[in-house]
């Protein structure tokens, strides 16, 4: 089967691929939450998206990113939709190289219906909920996927109409906890769930 | 006075009459705090200068780093 589409339709109605292939989706972010929350969006039929994020890819990305070795000092954003569009030739990607900061955040996303915050720092996430959180967008965000243990499950908090919070909400990478691919791949995907289950609903 | 905090009823005190002063007076970091009050994400450049009464529902969301 060549069409991706045509074969997605073994899983999911036409009227769901529909809905999900619309839906304009932007991805804050291209390491290991965004390089994995974009694998998965694609794979679930998901067809219009934007990714930012300035960095090129280091050896140290390779633990959790959805990376190469060869693809080391290539842009994130171009990999990524390198990636995308091998999974699913038909899929709408926008790959924007720069570094999000509070000058340039409020004007992008603009024509975004869901926007997936993917940025590891505390203080970006916040700028992040604090650009967007009243536009009435669907914001997933992560917050708390690092580190081994799973004695607080990483769980989907709703915060407001329309946001979201996906992580344990206190494994942080600033206390010594690492970032490591169970738990920052499994966060990804659930991000991504949430994404998926919000739009099908819609 | 009387405010729902991240679901529960918390009663912080007469003093705590301003956003920015609740958060003074949870033991969390400011510069990795979001706030929401009564369905609004409050940016923090106006965390002083929104009032709280009481019965206010307030969510705080205090983010930790990964990704």
């Amino acid at each position: 089967m060549k069409n991706f589409y045509a074969a997605l339709l073994k899983y999911m109605s036409k009227e769901q691929i529909v809905k999900v292939q619309r839906a304009k989706v932007g991805i804050a972010g291209c390491g290991g939450l965004g390089s994995n929350i974009a694998n998965v969006l694609v794979r679930s039929g998901f067809g219009d998206i934007e990714m930012i994020d300035h960095d090129v890819i280091e050896p140290s990305n390779l633990n959790r990113q959805n990376y190469f070795l060869d693809e080391i000092g290539f842009s994130k954003v171009e990999m990524t939709a390198k990636r995308l569009i091998g999974i699913n030739p038909d899929v709408y990607i926008m790959a924007k190289k720069l570094f999000l900061d509070k000058d340039n955040i409020a004007g992008q996303f603009k024509d975004r219906d869901i926007i997936f915050e993917a940025f590891d720092s505390a203080e970006s996430k916040k700028l992040f909920l604090e650009t967007f959180g009243n536009s009435g967008k669907l914001l997933i965000m992560g917050s708390g996927m690092a580190g081994i243990s799973n004695e607080k499950p990483i769980a989907v908090r709703k915060i407001k109409e329309n946001v979201y919070i996906v992580g344990d909400e206190e494994a942080d990478i600033s206390k010594g906890f690492p970032p490591l691919a169970p738990r920052v791949i499994a966060c990804a995907a659930m991000m991504a769930g949430v994404g998926l289950e919000q739009v099908l609903n819609r | 006075m009387e405010l729902i905090i991240n679901g529960e009823k918390q009663d912080l005190g007469s003093g705590v009459t301003n956003v920015d002063l609740l958060i003074g007076a949870l033991s969390v970091k400011k510069e990795r705090t979001a706030v929401e009050l009564n369905g609004m994400i409050i940016d923090q450049n106006n965390w002083a200068s929104t009032a709280l009464k009481s019965g206010d529902k307030i969510e705080i969301v205090s983010f930790v780093g990964g990704g």
